[in-house]
């Protein structure tokens, strides 16, 4: 996140990207974060039925779920600001709404989103393909340097080092 | 705040109050038996509440511990 909040803050300033960029970049987020949903629902399924198994109260059940708490909250967070980033862009398509400056943060969400997905299905060491998320997670820095002077994000990179 | 501002705030209220009417008539039609009004009633509500497999798990696994007596 930290490696491409430059170029997403450069965005900001300096580029002038249209809906169609937003949409682009956004679908392919969505994409990523439906997969990784569906990819971890049953293992979350699974967890959840090793927990139910050894536990005998409400309590240790709770305790048991714990670990697998960033994997819900990366999911959330994902899903919630792909939802809502879509409804900011339909919104920028009518030309109502201040477009860019209002998907850059929900779309930042996004990328938030998919980073802790992705930290926390290693943190538990959990069998779900990543290639997808880390390439699209990589790509988001490519998509940006692609929207933007590249001569401005070098000095912008340079700026926060 | 700016004269542009208060232009952006008012176009998204009208987009949202749009929206608004179209759903209520929607429903209104629905419940006077219009079929389609109704199946686009689902659709708009699918959209509206995605689900998440991975959240409805979670779900799932909460209601079983909540089933379980307490420490």
């Amino acid at each position: 996140m930290r490696r491409i909040a430059p170029f997403l803050a450069l965005m900001l300033l300096a580029c002038d990207p249209t809906p169609d960029d937003a949409q682009r970049a956004l679908s392919s987020g969505a994409e990523v974060v439906q997969e990784l949903d569906e990819a971890l629902a049953p293992l979350v399924s699974q967890g959840a039925q090793r927990c139910d198994a050894e536990t005998t109260t409400r309590e240790d059940h709770l305790e048991c779920l714990e670990p697998w708490t960033p994997v819900r909250y990366g999911v959330r967070l994902a899903r919630a600001a792909a939802f809502v980033g879509q409804r900011a862009v339909d919104t920028w398509r009518l030309g109502a709404g201040p477009g860019w400056a209002a998907f850059l943060p929900i779309g930042a969400c996004v990328v938030h989103g998919v980073t802790l997905i992705v930290s926390a299905i290693r943190g538990l060491g959990l069998e779900v393909e990543l290639a997808d998320a880390v390439e699209w997670l990589d790509g988001v820095g490519a998509i940006a340097a692609s929207l933007c002077d590249p001569a401005a994000i070098e000095a912008a990179e340079g700026a926060v080092r | 705040m700016s004269t542009d501002t208060w232009k952006t705030a008012l176009d998204i209220g009208s987009v949202i109050a749009r929206v608004i009417g179209a759903v209520i008539d929607l429903a209104k039609r629905a419940m006077a038996g219009d079929d389609q009004a109704e199946a686009r009633l689902r659709r708009v509500d699918a959209i509206l509440t995605p689900t998440s497999p991975t959240e409805e798990a979670f779900q799932r696994a909460e209601d079983a511990a909540a089933a379980k007596p307490p420490r």
